[in-house]
């Protein structure tokens, strides 16, 4: 089964980025993801960032093999590159909305009614980052799904079964028109490929709400002071035009008063915001979605909530079971994983047993296997400490230096008796590795390494943590 | 409690991804906005091409929501933009010169986007298709037809295309989110301008908008479902903004109110919103505003407003159209487009106003003023120089207000002020009414010699010397009572230029061509006469080349009930008028100063005073002043009239009162000979001569309280003349009447000037039972035989003053045909005129000569010593010329037989009718003071008369004797005053059958004609007239043998042998002369109307005449 993911706009990449980090700290979705993300600012940093991200997973899982016999659950879900994860969008790169419309060769009358629905503004912003937070726009400009080869291509590969996610925020632009824009073709749009199957899929979708500020500035064409106004106006349209197309629709966002403000960037590559928890909920709604039953006939409709009041920086503990259930140990085996490759001397580590057992020699630890993993590894850390410093902060892990088992906020290791235990945080971890060895000697390199870790790190967090 | 991530209040017993509720309203509207109440920038997440539309609608929902009508939000900011684009599509119609509708079909605009070959436009087409049919519900897509869309081409366009605002299928109308703020100036209903930063919402616009809003909303089927917002957003206007009077006006409405405003129709089409037809502010509605004109005079449905031209808060409490005014508007000084033209001040809209330029000429006329006269208004004069102001009023100003309103008070101020601030700075301060007991005050600073600026409200004070006259300024109640004449008078250079018309209120009269008597002399002012008849007015204007300004007569509001009634004796020589009120004493015609009829303005020397006095009338005449009655009749007109055209008196002619007393000009003609001429245009002089009169008389009336229709007016003819000159003037008498006085025909009363004085002296005297009365005029002389109070018989022939100092029988003029006495006197006359520098005088005494007509010199003659001049000089007995006659023995021989014949021709009628020679014998008529030339002494004249009834009756007088009467001072007098005493119709034919001709003395049965014709006169007729008239003179001659002529008047021998000598030759041709003169007025078939006795002595009196000069001389 695959979960088609379109993620629109901005927080569509930043939410797709999340998912591939969580997915590749191993939280468990049963369904393959196909990512699209929909945005004609094909320089938008959180794009990039999120594209190069997913194509180093791609690259790492290309490497993997799971079996039933396989224990390893980092990057353990497929997912699926198509056309770069990108649906192109097209002639909206160098023109204007109004050159996009052929306005000046339209009849009088039509003309008119365009100067009425869009202001002149609108009829000259360029397009190229997008549509700065102006759906309306997108709402003609976005409208070429089904004429694109690759859309078709996508849809040709839709099956029984299948289902499609779509990720978008409201107050945006892009996220925004393209959303309802999508979901009307989706639902409506006969001449698709496969449109028996799409047009009645499993459908759901995020709506994610402010959760963030902007700094002011005059100039700009994106006000968070508008934010709300605007969310008020688009809900409203939601309410009256989409509920009835939809299975699951997730709805998150946060109270912005308290929240930090954001640089402002209309778009372009100096559009790279801080992750926040809100994207990794979203994240995690498309989890829920892929993980969740097919469609009923009637509309679910999803909030999220913590177990705790805690508003400053969540941690694990302020989440409720379930989600604890879905993140906690894969994130935090992960960042053993990544908090032991980040520390350790790869001349000291070719010497270790575990390394000489698999033949883990120098040139493996120098391969594009082992540079991709260290990329994800970094946005990992990237991504967390980003989270942490956001409001509302989710800072699971500690930074400042504290033994490698005290990383786990508001969680204290246990202290065994077993002697082991009694080991500096590097050398317990590398008698763990050694120990792990022992059971796994089969398959690649990069199989018998990431098996390795994976259940090493997961003996760790069992036996210190008590995950 | 747990946290949830979301925007609002609600359930938090959520846990991980659990299952909420859908976002619903209430949701929705709990979001917390606290950005909300100070957004300005638009609100642009609408997944939508629609999103435009979804926003108003929002909106009107968020300001419903807030409760707050009047906030300052973006939500308050679209539903007040949406509100000016509703209102420019109800006002569309006064905004088509800057804005247009354009008609997007749905069907048809979607069809040519869906087929177009660019990919763009179709997409657009495809798209906005599919968000219509996805979204229908929502907005009413399903229902929309069209979109119809403002188009702005107006001064501040940006564009080619400024599209201001649409209608729309879910809140009736949106607006763009582009900012027109730009032409805000450019549309605006009152105070509120359109897409401005200060908004309105529905209440505070123009009431008649407001309610026709509310029409729209009922009349508009499911209005709540279809526009839920704009219902509830109405609810709230309805409770929170409107006023208890504008609640009861809403609640008036009903689904049909709306038929009150009309469709608006866009060609082809008519604006609908899903296919309701919007509408238009009906074409006549009127504006309320505090600045409408207060008017009683103009009627008409949209009044103009009169608006301030200085900014200031004085006015920011009186509404304007659609709000109060400002404190920064204010009305351009001059606007030049036609008033309805017009666009309000700010508000832009087309409607009437008025500013300072429409009421106010741009010239200030300063007239030098030595009349004081209080009866003409010259606004509250502020610093009494001498000089006046004609008011600088334009036509617009009485199109709204009565010259009556223009001398009140406005606002317990003068209407209009008039401030000489300095000399060359005069400032002119007009309050005009408007509502509410306010007014609006207009200031203009004439400088003399300025330029002229309306622009800037700059005017120039410029100095005229003319004078205007009115004739006579009385108020009339019904049009057709009114007889005007008006007259302008300025140096001849300057006549072209200057002009009147005259205005009752707004309109301006049609008159007849003004007429002008010297068009050519340039030696003389000149005088522009106007005519109006049977209009009134009650403004003049005065047009002075490119300036203009009015003249307010205060015109006399008279309606009495006294009855007057004239007489007028319309003489051959003088003519004279008595008039009597109310049956009281008679007095002679008088009139001013307190009755004057020609009321002068303006500047007037010495010289144009004198015009007005010889060409239309004097100011004053009566008793004791130069002009008075008696006087000559005569007739005087410009020397270019045309009788064939239309000629009207007191324009063309008039009564020349100073004839013989002052110089006349060369572009006038005198004519004297009216009585009696035989000219074919001699009735239309006559007609003029008596309309002059009449116009005077009526004016006379009126001005002393009378009543024009209970006027009498007494007119007498002689009984020799003919019934044709008879009726030819009784009907010009009776015509005249009717005119201008329109009472009953029988007011108008003809008399004989042969009774009339019989009528006086059968009053003024006692026991005078038995009378004859002889009136002796200028051409005829009437007698009356009465008994017992009783006219018995009546004759009238024509010998009188004017067969001693006329002409008579002279056919071809010359300085040698001119009477001999006129002759012999004339060197004396013209001496004593000379000796005192009686220049004008003598130049009359020349202009006479020059004619040769001897009654005129002798009308001269006699004239000098009641002369004013003369008076003045107390030369009045060096020139009585009847007093020199009674001291000159050589003539007197001619008054000897004049007298004479008279008496004996009378005798041998009462002979003949077997009557009592008379008791008494009263003598009236201007000629009968040639008999006090024969003698002064009554007693002598008596012995004289009673002699010859002796001598022919052949017995004693008896004892009671014989007493004449005379009115020695103004016999004239004698035949009005007869008139009045007893004002009796007595018509020609009743006359004419007590009338006697006394043919000859052939015996008693055939002594007086009977039936017989001109015809029937042979030569044997005309040889017995002669036999007649030698017989008489034998008489006369015979007589002076038992009365001294010598001894009893003076009369010297010499002249008594040339009489003798002279008299008896050439009688048989006279006689045939007399005759022939007769026949020029009488046919073959008409009876003999006159005796022939007379016609031989008219001839041997003027042959004796000349011989005694030339024996003389």
């Amino acid at each position: 089964m695959k979960t088609f993911v379109f993620g629109i706009g901005g927080t569509g990449a930043r939410v797709l980025r999340s998912l591939t980090l969580l997915l590749a700290s191993g939280v468990e979705c049963k369904s393959d993801i196909v990512p699209i993300i929909i945005d004609p600012d094909m320089n938008n940093g959180d794009l990039t960032r999120t594209v190069s991200l997913m194509q180093r997973y791609v690259a790492i899982k290309e490497k993997l093999h799971f079996s039933s016999n396989t224990k390893n659950g980092f990057f353990g879900t497929e997912v699926v590159e198509k056309f770069n994860f990108r649906l192109p969008i097209k002639n909206s790169q160098d023109i204007t909305f109004k050159q996009f419309l052929d306005y000046d060769n339209m009849d009088y009358a039509s003309k008119a009614l365009m100067q009425m629905l869009y202001s002149t503004k609108n009829l000259s912003s360029d397009m190229v980052v997008g549509f700065k937070g102006n759906p309306n726009i997108g709402s003609i400009v976005l409208n070429q799904f089904s004429d694109t080869d690759e859309f078709s291509n996508i849809a040709n590969e839709f099956s029984q079964g299948d289902r499609i996610f779509i990720i978008s925020s409201i107050f945006g632009g892009t996220g925004a028109s393209g959303f309802p824009l999508l979901l009307k073709t989706l639902r409506t749009n006969g001449s698709i490929p496969n449109h028996g199957l799409i047009n009645s899929a499993t459908i759901g979708a995020v709506t994610v709400l402010p959760y963030f500020k902007v700094e002011q500035e005059e100039e700009s064409s994106i006000e968070s002071d508008t934010f709300m106004s605007k969310t008020r106006a688009a809900l409203s349209y939601y309410e009256k035009n989409i509920g009835n197309k939809i299975d699951t629709l997730y709805y998150i966002g946060d109270n912005t008063s308290s929240n930090k403000a954001y640089e402002n960037h209309e778009g372009g590559d100096e559009q790279q915001n801080k992750a926040h928890l809100i994207e990794m909920l979203s994240a995690l709604a498309v989890v829920d979605f892929a993980n969740g039953p097919e469609r009923t006939g009637s509309t679910v409709y999803k909030e999220f909530g913590l177990a705790s009041d805690n508003v400053a920086n969540v941690i694990f503990s302020d989440f409720a079971p379930e989600t604890n259930r879905i993140i906690r140990r894969p994130m935090t085996q992960f960042m053993f994983f990544t908090h032991y490759m980040s520390h350790i001397d790869v001349a000291k580590c070719i010497k270790q047993q575990w390394s000489r057992n698999y033949g883990l020699d120098k040139n493996f630890f120098g391969s594009d296997f082992i540079t991709d993993i260290r990329y994800v590894q970094e946005e990992y850390v990237n991504w967390l400490k980003e989270m942490g410093t956001n409001r509302v902060g989710f800072a699971p892990f500690a930074w400042d230096n504290k033994s490698l088992f005290d990383i786990v906020n508001g969680v204290t290791p246990s202290r065994s008796v077993f002697s082991i235990f009694q080991k500096k945080d590097y050398e317990q971890f590398d008698v763990t590795l050694d120990k792990k060895h022992a059971s796994n000697a089969s398959g690649t390199k990069e199989q018998n390494f990431m098996e390795l870790f994976f259940q090493s790190t997961g003996d760790l967090v069992q036996n210190k943590l008590n995950f | 409690m747990a946290k949830v991530f979301r925007l609002y209040k609600g359930n938090n017993n959520i846990q991980d991804w659990g299952a909420s509720v859908p976002y619903g309203s209430k949701a929705i509207g709990d979001i917390e906005d606290p950005n909300a109440a100070s957004v300005k920038k638009e609100i642009t997440s609408i997944p939508s091409p629609f999103a435009r539309i979804d926003l108003v609608k929002t909106a009107y929902k968020e300001v419903v929501k807030s409760g707050e009508l009047h906030g300052n939000t973006i939500f308050h900011k679209m539903v007040s933009d949406s509100l000016d684009v509703a209102q420019i599509f109800f006002n569309l119609p006064k905004l088509s010169d800057r804005v247009e509708v354009i008609v997007w079909n749905v069907e048809q605009e979607l069809r040519a986007l869906e087929q177009n070959s660019s990919d763009g436009q179709r997409r657009v087409g495809e798209t906005l298709r599919m968000f219509m049919d996805q979204d229908g519900a929502t907005y009413n897509f399903d229902r929309m037809n069209s979109v119809y869309l403002l188009h702005y081409f107006g001064q501040y366009r940006q564009t080619q295309l400024d599209i201001i605002g649409a209608t729309s299928p879910a809140t009736l109308f949106f607006s763009s989110a582009n900012d027109f703020s730009y032409l805000s100036d450019d549309i605006r209903f009152g105070k509120d301008k359109v897409f401005d930063t200060k908004l309105s919402s529905l209440d505070q616009r123009d009431e008649l908008f407001v309610i026709f809003y509310f029409a729209y909303q009922k009349a508009y089927p499911n209005f709540a479902r279809l526009f839920p917002e704009v219902n509830e957003y109405m609810d709230l206007v309805y409770r929170s903004g409107l006023t208890p009077k504008q609640k009861d006006k809403v609640d008036s409405l009903n689904a049909y109110s709306i038929n009150d405003y009309p469709e608006l129709i866009i060609n082809p089409n008519k604006v609908e919103i899903n296919g309701v037809f919007y509408r238009q502010c009906p074409e006549n509605a009127k504006v309320k505003s505090g600045f409408e004109i207060k008017t009683k005079v103009a009627k008409e449905e949209k009044l103009p407003l009169v608006l301030p031209i200085e900014s200031g808060t004085i006015y920011t409490n009186v509404y304007y159209v659609s709000d109060n005014w400002e404190s920064t508007n204010k009305a351009p000084f001059f606007d030049p487009k036609p008033i309805e033209e017009r666009r309000l001040p700010k508000a832009n809209e087309m409607y009437p106003y008025l500013t300072v330029g429409d009421f106010l000429e741009d010239a200030l006329i300063r007239v030098i003023n030595i009349n004081t006269a209080d009866d003409a208004f010259f606004g509250k004069f502020i610093q009494n120089s001498s000089y006046r102001y004609l008011l600088p009023l334009k036509d617009t100003f009485f199109r709204y207000f009565t010259a009556q309103e223009l001398q009140g008070k406005v606002g317990g101020q003068p209407m209009i002020e008039i401030k000489e601030v300095l000399s060359d700075n005069v400032r002119v301060t007009l309050r005009i009414p408007i509502q509410g007991n306010r007014y609006i005050e207009y200031t203009r600073q004439y400088i003399e010699n300025g330029d002229i600026r309306p622009e800037q409200n700059k005017g120039t004070l410029i100095e005229r010397e003319f004078s205007i006259g009115l004739l006579s300024n009385i108020l009339y109640e019904n049009e057709k009572d009114a007889y005007y004449r008006a007259y302008i008078m300025c140096e001849f250079e300057d006549k072209d230029n200057l002009n009147l018309s005259f205005k009752k209120g707004e309109t301006t009269l049609s008159v007849p061509e003004p007429v002008i008597r010297n068009n050519d002399d340039g030696r003389y002012q000149s005088c522009k006469s106007y005519i109006i008849e049977q209009q009134t007015f009650d403004i003049i204007k005065v047009e002075c080349e490119d300036y203009s300004g009015v003249l307010i007569p205060v015109m006399q509001r008279k309606s009495g009930n006294d009855q007057f009634t004239f007489a007028i004796d319309f003489g051959t020589t003088n003519s004279h008028i008595e008039y009597s009120v109310n049956q009281g004493a008679s007095e002679p015609f008088s009139m001013g100063p307190q009755d004057a009829m020609l009321k002068l303005w303006g500047y007037l020397d010495n010289v144009s005073k004198y015009i007005y006095d010889y060409d239309v009338l004097p100011d004053i005449i009566g008793e004791n002043t130069l002009f008075k009655f008696p006087m000559r009749t005569a007739l005087c007109r410009a020397s270019t009239t045309n009788w064939n055209k239309a000629v009207y008196p007191l324009a063309h002619t008039n009564i020349p009162f100073p004839y013989e007393k002052k110089r006349g000009y060369e572009y006038d003609r005198v004519i004297t000979d009216l009585k009696w001429s035989n000219d074919p245009d001699n009735t239309k002089r006559i007609k003029n001569f008596i309309e002059s009169l009449f116009i005077i008389l009526r004016s006379k009336v009126l001005l002393c309280n009378g009543s024009l229709p209970h006027t009498k007016i007494v007119w007498f003819y002689p009984i020799s003349m003919v019934e044709n000159r008879y009726n030819s003037f009784s009907d010009v008498w009776t015509k005249a009447y009717e005119k201008y006085f329109g009472g009953d025909k029988r007011n108008i009363i003809p008399m004989t000037e042969s009774v009339a004085p019989y009528e006086h002296y059968r009053n003024a005297e006692a026991n005078v039972g038995n009378i004859v009365t002889i009136d002796i005029g200028g051409g005829t002389t009437d007698i009356v035989l009465a008994k017992d109070g009783i006219v018995n018989n009546i004759t009238s022939f024509h010998f009188a003053a004017d067969s001693i100092f006329g002409d008579p029988y002279i056919s071809n003029r010359n300085p040698g045909s001119v009477n001999k006495i006129l002759r012999q006197y004339e060197n004396t006359i013209k001496a004593i005129l000379e000796d005192n520098s009686l220049s004008d005088l003598l130049d009359i005494l020349e202009q006479h000569k020059k004619s040769c007509i001897s009654s005129n010199i002798a009308s001269f003659y006699f004239s000098l010593k009641d002369n004013n001049e003369i008076v003045d000089k107390r030369l009045s007995d060096n020139v009585d010329f009847n007093n020199m006659l009674l001291l000159d023995s050589n003539y007197k021989i001619v008054f000897i037989i004049f007298y004479a014949a008279i008496m004996y021709h009378l005798a041998h009628i009462m002979k003949a009718k077997s009557l009592e020679m008379p008791r008494h014998i009263a003598f009236s008529g201007n000629g009968s003071k040639v008999i006090r030339v024969l003698s002064t002494n009554n007693a002598t004249l008596e012995k004289f008369t009673r002699k010859i009834f002796e001598k022919i009756y052949g017995e004693k007088y008896p004892e009671d004797g014989l007493t004449i009467l005379q009115n020695e001072n103004n016999p004239k007098e004698v035949t009005c005053k007869g008139g009045l005493s007893n004002p009796t119709y007595q018509e020609y034919e009743q006359m004419a059958s007590m009338k006697m001709v006394y043919k000859a003395v052939q015996g008693n049965e055939d002594a007086f004609v009977n039936g017989e014709t001109y015809k029937s006169i042979d030569e044997a007729y005309i040889q017995k007239t002669v036999e007649e008239a030698k017989t008489f003179i034998n008489f006369v001659f015979d007589m002076n043998r038992e009365f001294s002529y010598k001894n009893n008047f003076d009369s010297s021998e010499a002249s008594l042998m040339i009489a003798k000598n002279e008299c008896l030759r050439d009688l048989a041709t006279y006689t045939k002369n007399g005759l022939e003169v007769k026949r020029q007025e009488v046919s073959d078939n008409d009876v003999i109307e006159e005796t022939m006795f007379f016609y031989p002595i008219n001839g041997m009196l003027n042959a004796l005449i000349s011989a005694i000069y030339k024996k003389n001389n």
